[in-house]
C-alpha cells in the first residue's frame, strides 16, 4: 500500500524544486497580474460597489484554465523525455507513492498562488461588509477545482514526451468538463443518448459544482465529486505511467 | 500482442468514468443532507420558524411541483436551481411529520401534467424559438381543495423561496385572517387611467395593498363613511384626510376598546400632492389630520415641520443649474439597521426603510403613555418647515435649512400605557382612561407608496415582477400581523436583498460632500457680489454722457472680470473634487492589488533566490 513516508520526502523535494528557479516565481506574479487585474477591470470589482468577490470568483475557472495546465505539463513530461522515469523506477518507492507526492506539490504550490490573493478579500472587507462565509466557501471550491485540473492535467502530462502537447490536450479536457453541463458539450450526446446518460454527463460539470459552493453552502456532493475526479486521474496517472514506463 | 499495460489504462478509465457518472446518480439523490451552509444570513438553511410552521399543520397540506426536465433539463442554472428546490420541499416534508407531502410532475408537451400546470395558473417561459417552454412552479392544495400557486420559482430569487414557500402553506391553513379597515386619503387602490385611453390600463393598486390582501381580509372604508365594518381587528389609515366626525368617534372607540389601530399619518403626503411646477405657486402642504385622536392617545404630532436627517439621507442625482449633480436628500432618509429597535418583532427583522418628508412623534407632557420608538433618526437630523418641503424641491436648501435637534427623532412608535377618549360620551368621564391595545404610529404615509421601495422590472409593456430595494412592505405586514395574532410569517421576513455596499466609499461621498458644500457656498457668494459690482459699474458707465470709463472704472472692471473667472474655475474644480477622492481610493486600491502584490511576491522569492544561490556559492 502506499506509505506516508515516501510521499512526504517525494513531495518535500518537489514542493522545492519549484523555488529552485525563477520560474515559480513568474508564474506566481503573472497568476496575481492576472487575476487582480481581471478583477478590478474587467469585474469592475471597485465600480459594482457591492462587497463580494463574485468579479474575481467569476474569471477564475477560465483563468485556471490556462494557469493550471502550465504547471501540470511539467510534472511528467519533461521526466518521460530525458528518461527519468526508469531512473525512478529504480528507487524503493512505489509509482503511486511518486504521482501522489509530486500531485500534493503542485496542488500545495496552487494553493500558495490562490492564498496570495487574499489581499483582494482585504481590500474588499475594508471597503465594506462582506460575507466572509461566501467568500472561504469559494476559495475552497476554487482549490478543489485547481487540484481537479491539476490531476488531469498530470494524467495527460504522462502521456506525452512534449510539455506544449500536453499543454494543449489539458487545456482542451479541463474545458470540456468546465463546460459538461453546457449545450456546448451536451449537443453531442443528446440527440442519441438516454435522458439518464445525458444527465449524468451533464453532472460531470466542473463549473456546476464550482458555482454551487459559491453560494456559501458547502455541500458533501461536490467535495466528493471533486475528490473522485482527483482520485481517479491520480488513479489513472499510475496507470499510464506503468505502461509508458515499459517504452 | 496487445500489450497488458496499455489495456490497463483504457480499463481504468472505463472505470473511473463509470464510478464518476454512477456517484453523481447514485449520491446525488441520497446524500441531500450533508451540507453545510456557511452564509452569514444562514440563507439556505430553513429556520425554525418554517420547521415550527409545517410541523404544527392542523390539517394536510398538499404540494405539487412541476419542473420541465425533459425539455429544460439541459439549461445548468435551472437544473440545479430545480434540483435545489425539490430537496428544500422534501425537507420540509421531512419536518412535517406527516401532514405536508409532495409530488413532482414533468409537464412534457401534451401530457395531463401539463393541462394541469396550465390549468393552475403557472407561467411557461418560452426557452429556444421552436417552442420548448420552461415550467418551474408550485401549487398546494389544503384538506378542502382550495389552491394556492408559485406561478414561477425565479432562480435569482432563491433566497426568497424559504418565505415564497412558507406563505403560501400557511396561507392554506384554515386559520382566519384578521380583518383590516383600510381608511386612505391616497389611491391606494388605483384606478382607471385619467387620460381616457381604453388600450391603458390604468394604475394598479398599491402592492403593499395587494400584499395585504394575502394576508388579511381588506374593507376599503370611505372617509365620509359613519361606522367601521363589524368584526374589524385593526384599523389601518393611510394619510387620513377629512374624516367625518362620526368615523373619527367610530376610530376613538375602536381604540379605547383596546382594538388595533395602525397609523400612517404625514406632515407632507408627496403621493398626494401635485408635482410641484416652478412656474406655478406651490400648492401647498398636504397634511393628514386625525383631529383630536393622536393628542387623547398622548402624542404631538406637528404637521408643520419636516424630518430630515443628514446621516441617512438618500443621495439623489437631479439635473440642476449645472447639469447633473448629485446631492444628499435629508428629507428622504433611508433609515438602516441602527435606527431600529431590533427587540421588536416587527422591525428586528428588516434591513432598511425608505421614507420621504416624514413628521416626528412626541409625547404629551400630560400623558400617562410609554412611547417604544421602532425607528428613529441618527443623532444627526433635524427639521425644517412643511412649507418649504412642500414646494420647489432643492436638496442643497433642505440640508442647509434643517435646523438640527439634540436626539434622535421618532419616525415610528408603539404606544402602550393608559390611553384617553377624544370624544368623551356624555355620561362618561372626560378623565376616563383605558389600556391601549396595539396602536402604532408612523410619521410618514408616503413609506407605502411604490416608488420608495420597490421597482418594477418591465419587459416592454409586461410586468416581470418587483425588485425590492426597502422593506416598507414587509414593515406593514409584520405590523398587521403582530396586532391581528397570527405571527407565524414574522420571522421569515429576513429583510435585506443581497445588497452589502460599500461603507468606506459611502462615507468617503458625504464627507467630501460636506467639506466641499461650505467652500462652493463662499465661491458662489464671490462671484454673485463680483458680478453685482460689475453690473453697477456698467449702469454707471451707461448713465453718464461719456462713452469711455475712467482709468480707475476701467481698471477695476477687469480685476472684477478677472476674479469671477477664478472663482469660476475654482467651483468647477469643487464639483470634479467631489467625485476625485473616490476616484483616487479606487485606482490606489487596484494598483494595490495589481501591482503591489505581485510586486512584493516577486521581491520576496527574487530575496530567497538570492540567499540561497549567495549560500550554495559560499
Amino acid at each position: 500500500m502506499i506509505q506516508p513516508g515516501p510521499v512526504r520526502a517525494i513531495f518535500r523535494r518537489e514542493f522545492q524544486s519549484y523555488f529552485a528557479t525563477p520560474l515559480a516565481a513568474i508564474f506566481l506574479v503573472i497568476f496575481l497580474m492576472v487575476t487582480s487585474a481581471f478583477t478590478f477591470q474587467l469585474g469592475g470589482l471597485y465600480e459594482r460597489g457591492q462587497a463580494d468577490m463574485r468579479p474575481f470568483f467569476g474569471y477564475l475557472p477560465w483563468l485556471y484554465l490556462f494557469l493550471v495546465p502550465a504547471i501540470a505539463m511539467r510534472l511528467w513530461a519533461e521526466e518521460r523525455r530525458v528518461g527519468t522515469i526508469e531512473l525512478l523506477a529504480t528507487l524503493p518507492v512505489r509509482l503511486g507513492e511518486l504521482v501522489l507526492g509530486k500531485f500534493l506539490a503542485a496542488w500545495a504550490f496552487a494553493t500558495v498562488a490562490l492564498a496570495l490573493t487574499v489581499p483582494i478579500w482585504m481590500t474588499v472587507a475594508f471597503l465594506g461588509d462582506p460575507d466572509n462565509g461566501v467568500i472561504l466557501a469559494s476559495y475552497i471550491g476554487a482549490a478543489l477545482m485547481a487540484g481537479s485540473f491539476l490531476a488531469i492535467g498530470a494524467c495527460l502530462s504522462a502521456l506525452s514526451k512534449n510539455q506544449v502537447i500536453a499543454f494543449v490536450v489539458c487545456v482542451v479536457a479541463c474545458l470540456l468538463l468546465l463546460l459538461a453541463g453546457f449545450p456546448m458539450v451536451l449537443d453531442f450526446v443528446s440527440g442519441w443518448a438516454p435522458r439518464a446518460v445525458v444527465d449524468a454527463v451533464a453532472s460531470l460539470s466542473l463549473l456546476t459544482h464550482f458555482e454551487s459552493m459559491q453560494r456559501g453552502v458547502v455541500d458533501l456532493r461536490d467535495v466528493l465529486y471533486f475528490a473522485l475526479v482527483i482520485g481517479g486521474a491520480l488513479f489513472l496517472n499510475v496507470l499510464i505511467l506503468d505502461w509508458k514506463k515499459a517504452d | 500482442m496487445q500489450n497488458p499495460k496499455k489495456r490497463n489504462v483504457w480499463v481504468g478509465l472505463g472505470l473511473v468514468l463509470t464510478v464518476l457518472l454512477g456517484a453523481n446518480l447514485v449520491l446525488g439523490r441520497t446524500l441531500t443532507w450533508a451540507r453545510s451552509d456557511w452564509t452569514e444570513d444562514r440563507l439556505f438553511t430553513i429556520s425554525d420558524a418554517t420547521r415550527e410552521l409545517v410541523a404544527e399543520l392542523p390539517e394536510p397540506v398538499r404540494l405539487q411541483l412541476f419542473w420541465s426536465a425533459s425539455t429544460a433539463g439541459d439549461i445548468p442554472e435551472y437544473k440545479a436551481h430545480a434540483q435545489r428546490v425539490r430537496e428544500f420541499l422534501e425537507e420540509l416534508v421531512r419536518s412535517s411529520d406527516g401532514q405536508l407531502t409532495l409530488e413532482v410532475f414533468d409537464p412534457e408537451p401534451f401530457s395531463e401534467a401539463e393541462d394541469a400546470a396550465t390549468a393552475a395558473g403557472l407561467a411557461a417561459l418560452p426557452i429556444d424559438g421552436v417552442g420548448t417552454h420552461l415550467t418551474l412552479g408550485l401549487v398546494g392544495y389544503n384538506s378542502v381543495d382550495r389552491q394556492e400557486v408559485l406561478p414561477f420559482l425565479d432562480p435569482g430569487k432563491e433566497g426568497l423561496l424559504e418565505y415564497d414557500v412558507a406563505k403560501l402553506i400557511h396561507s392554506l391553513e384554515l386559520v382566519a385572517p384578521p380583518m383590516v379597515a383600510l381608511i386612505a386619503g391616497v389611491p391606494v387602490e388605483g384606478g382607471p387611467s385619467a387620460s381616457g385611453n381604453p388600450m391603458d390600463p390604468g394604475t394598479p393598486p398599491w402592492l403593499f395593498l395587494r400584499q395585504l390582501r394575502e394576508v388579511a381580509r381588506v374593507e376599503v372604508v370611505e372617509p365620509s363613511a359613519t361606522e367601521l365594518p363589524a368584526d374589524t381587528s385593526v384599523v389601518l389609515l393611510v394619510h387620513p384626510k377629512g374624516l367625518s366626525d362620526e368615523l373619527l368617534r367610530a376610530i376613538d372607540a375602536h381604540a379605547f376598546g383596546g382594538g388595533n389601530v395602525i397609523a400612517f399619518v404625514d406632515p407632507h403626503c408627496e403621493a398626494a400632492a401635485e408635482p410641484a411646477n416652478p412656474m406655478m405657486a406651490a400648492s401647498g402642504p398636504e397634511s393628514s389630520d386625525l383631529g383630536g385622536l393622536l393628542a387623547a392617545w398622548g402624542v404631538d404630532f406637528d404637521a408643520t415641520r419636516v424630518t430630515g436627517d443628514r446621516r441617512f439621507a438618500q443621495p439623489v442625482s437631479f439635473r440642476g443649474q449645472r447639469g447633473v449633480e448629485r446631492h444628499d436628500m435629508v428629507v428622504w432618509p433611508s433609515i438602516p439597521e441602527a435606527g431600529m429597535d431590533q427587540s421588536d418583532p416587527i422591525v428586528a427583522q428588516l434591513a432598511n426603510l425608505n421614507f420621504a418628508s416624514p413628521g416626528a412623534f412626541t409625547k404629551r407632557a400630560d400623558a400617562e403613555v410609554e412611547l417604544q420608538a421602532l425607528v428613529h433618526t441618527s443623532d444627526n437630523a433635524g427639521s425644517l418647515p412643511t412649507v418649504q418641503v412642500a414646494g420647489y424641491p432643492d436638496p442643497e436648501g433642505f440640508a442647509q435649512a434643517l435646523s438640527p435637534h439634540a436626539k434622535p427623532l421618532n419616525l415610528a412608535v408603539r404606544v402602550s400605557g393608559s390611553i384617553r377618549r377624544a370624544f368623551p360620551d356624555a355620561e362618561s368621564d372626560a378623565e376616563a382612561t383605558a389600556p391601549a391595545g396595539g396602536i402604532l404610529l408612523v410619521a410618514d404615509a408616503d413609506v407605502l407608496a411604490d416608488a420608495n421601495w420597490i421597482k418594477e422590472q418591465r419587459l416592454g409593456s409586461m410586468v416581470l415582477g418587483y425588485a425590492q430595494f426597502a422593506d416598507n412592505g414587509a414593515f406593514l405586514l409584520n405590523a398587521v400581523e403582530t396586532f391581528g395574532g397570527d405571527d407565524a410569517l414574522i420571522g421569515l421576513r429576513r429583510g435585506g436583498s443581497a445588497r452589502r455596499p460599500f461603507l468606506v466609499v459611502d462615507e468617503l461621498r458625504r464627507e467630501a460632500q460636506a467639506r466641499f458644500k461650505e467652500r462652493e457656498a463662499a465661491l458662489q457668494a464671490e462671484i454673485s457680489a463680483a458680478q453685482m459690482r460689475i453690473g453697477e459699474l456698467q449702469r454707471a458707465k451707461s448713465s453718464e454722457d461719456r462713452l469711455i470709463l475712467s482709468d480707475e472704472q476701467a481698471a477695476e472692471l477687469d480685476r472684477l472680470q478677472d476674479e469671477v473667472l477664478v472663482a469660476r474655475k475654482e467651483l468647477r474644480a469643487v464639483q470634479h473634487g467631489l467625485q476625485e477622492d473616490i476616484d483616487r481610493l479606487g485606482k490606489r486600491l487596484m494598483l494595490a492589488n495589481v501591482l503591489g502584490v505581485p510586486g512584493f511576491v516577486a521581491l520576496l522569492t527574487g530575496l530567497i533566490l538570492w540567499r540561497r544561490n549567495h549560500r550554495a556559492r559560499a
